[in-house]
């Protein structure tokens, strides 16, 4: 069967990504730990003049700097890994709690599927991103824990908070699936739920599944950049003597936006670069669904 | 085992395996090393705290005063009655998210419903178009919505489009239109969605078959039953519209509800109380959007009133 365009552009960028998260660190001309506060330049009457960064592009630094004076080519290259992978990362644990979750909320519409559905409801009254924002706030600054631990504990709030959104979508499809006439002969000749689920109910839901999971990863990564312009980066924030704050992992295009916007009137570049790669990753992701999607309505005529 | 499954299963343990071993020997950094944070004792959160916050926080509520409220927020001071700041920071944050509500669900519902009397080519170049436009991050527009502000302004000579609020000179164009934007672009997807559903019914073939006009089959038949789907989608637009205040009003340097959902100034014991009152309003908001839309939706569907399915 032909692939549809969305499909083959959106698989063409996530190969694209893929190659950035494995060899991009390896491609950086520098590490995060080389920063230029200043920099000496000789001008045309022969005088010497320092300059503080983010410094236009030059032969050391091709893209120029951000405006702490790390290589931006660098922070870019570097950044996928973190920024991609924890997105996914957050996507796919949020999928392998609401699974069994949403299962449950099928089988037992009136108990767990109620509930489920409440939580659902009570959870968009609050704009994710300001939920997120008050439960990380209370670790964000500190440094009670490591960069990692702390990106581990921020994508487990994020999970969680976006946990019971998924979890009905899940369900909804589920009950439709635990609908169809077969599901009554499986039932009659005794199979359990469990059963139902692996061998009956996860093979029809496989289809959307992959819709719904790339579609999780790029609202990650729209959340994150959300929640970068409020100063909570993934790997946690640290707040200098004058109380400015900044990046832990510095190489993170999602929180990068955010910690630079401030300088985006004078050095728009600054923002630009990771605001243009984020955006390039949240489309491919978003033509990935889309194309995965029509490729199901295609093949198999399953819509939604 | 199939084939294909052990092919997954190989390409991810060996991906989970190279970037297990390059984040333990590359060459990461300690950013803690190189950088000068505040001494970790200045920085300590304790349940104490925040039981004790909390405790005056509601008693202060039940009581219907807040006190007053003293933040210094970069180098501006804003003092005064916390109950009035909160009033005047909604009054300022409605006048964007009301008419950006109305107008990105307005043009979503009506630029999804024109797509089907327009041609093949033109109808997939929009809807490639809205693709993009729902991939773009609401920081990344509103860069763009500046640019094309400052280049209006430059080449009429005059300050026509405001692009930041300073001096208390409100600006509300560009602000409405980057919390607008991205609600147009899911309304269109989910009125196209909506609407192609009803089009495969056989009543409206059998409108056609009679010799009924295309757009007045569209009006009154598709866009009637359609409408529910729609309305369901709008509390969810409302969510998007206050999740887009957040970096909009960061960027266009309005105070308003969002303001000081800020991590910079999260250190300021009163600024949890402020944040509190700000949730209750946007919880307020939305129960309202919600409520509205369950009546529209009791309106325009019949079997609803007859309690033939769930608002």
């Amino acid at each position: 069967m032909k692939m549809n365009l969305q499909l083959k552009v959106g698989l063409v960028g996530t190969i694209f990504l893929l190659l950035l998260i494995l060899i991009g660190p390896k491609l950086a001309p520098y590490t995060m730990d080389s920063v230029a506060s200043f920099k000496k330049v000789t001008m045309e009457d022969g005088t010497t003049q320092t300059l503080i960064p983010p410094f236009p592009a030059s032969d050391e630094n091709r893209i120029g700097t951000d405006a702490d004076g790390r290589d931006m080519l660098s922070i870019m290259l570097r950044g996928a890994r973190v920024t991609i992978l924890f997105a996914v990362g957050v996507a796919v644990v949020r999928f392998l709690l609401a699974l069994p979750i949403a299962y449950l909320g099928a089988v037992y519409p009136r108990t767990i599927g109620w509930f489920v559905d409440k939580i659902s409801v009570a959870s968009t009254t609050i704009p994710m991103v300001l939920t997120v924002f008050l439960l990380v706030s209370i670790y964000n600054t500190s440094y009670v824990f490591t960069e990692t631990q702390s990106m581990v504990l921020t994508g487990a709030i994020i999970v969680l908070v976006g946990l019971f959104q998924t979890t009905s979508l899940l369900q909804q499809k589920m009950e439709s699936i635990l609908k169809y006439p077969f599901m009554d002969g499986l039932r009659s000749i005794g199979a359990g739920k469990w059963t139902v689920l692996r061998k009956h109910v996860i093979p029809h839901l496989s289809m959307h599944l992959g819709v719904l999971l790339v579609s999780e990863i790029a609202q990650t990564l729209w959340l994150a950049t959300q929640l970068g312009v409020l100063y909570v980066f993934v790997g946690g924030t640290t707040l200098s003597d004058m109380g400015d704050p900044s990046m832990r992992v510095p190489e993170e295009w999602a929180g990068k936006i955010g910690a630079v916007f401030r300088a985006f009137r004078a050095h728009p570049m600054v923002v630009l670069y990771p605001a243009l790669a984020l955006s390039m990753a949240i489309l491919t992701f978003n033509m990935l669904a889309e194309g995965l999607r029509k490729h199901n309505e295609q093949k198999w005529g399953i819509t939604g | 085992m199939s084939r294909k499954l052990l092919i997954v299963l190989i390409t991810l343990v060996s991906l989970i395996g190279f970037l297990s071993y390059d984040h333990y020997f590359g060459n990461l950094v300690q950013m803690d090393d190189v950088l000068r944070p505040v001494p970790k004792e200045e920085l300590k959160w304790t349940g104490d705290r925040f039981q004790s916050a909390v405790t005056s926080y509601l008693q202060d509520m039940s009581e219907g005063d807040l006190g007053t409220l003293s933040v210094r927020n970069k180098r501006q001071v804003t003092s005064g009655d916390m109950l009035k700041m909160v009033q005047d920071m909604v009054v300022r944050s409605a006048k964007i998210l009301v008419p950006a509500l109305l107008v990105g669900v307005s043009c979503g519902v009506l630029f999804g419903s024109l797509i089907y009397f327009v041609p093949e080519k033109v109808r997939k170049g929009i809807m490639a178009g809205n693709q993009l436009l729902f991939s773009i991050p609401d920081l990344l527009l509103i860069i763009f919505l500046q640019m094309g502000a400052i280049w209006i302004d430059q080449l009429t000579g005059r300050v026509l489009i405001g692009v930041v609020e300073v001096s208390n000179r409100p600006i509300h164009l560009l602000p409405i239109m980057t919390v607008a934007i991205p609600i147009a672009a899911y309304m269109f997807g989910y009125t196209v969605n909506a609407c192609r559903e009803v089009m495969q019914q056989e009543f409206i073939r059998t409108s056609r078959a009679k010799g009924l006009p295309g757009w007045y089959v569209f009006v009154k038949h598709v866009m009637r039953p359609a409408a529910d789907s729609i309305l369901v989608a709008v509390p969810k637009m409302a969510a998007v519209g206050a999740a887009g205040l957040v970096v909009v009003e960061r960027l266009y340097n309005i105070m308003g509800i969002t303001w000081f959902f800020n991590g910079a100034v999260m250190n300021n014991p009163a600024v949890p109380r402020l944040l509190a009152t700000l949730l209750i309003c946007l919880a307020v908001y939305s129960i309202g959007v919600k409520l509205i839309t369950s009546m529209l939706r009791l309106w325009v569907n019949p079997s609803l009133r007859k309690g033939g399915g769930a608002l």
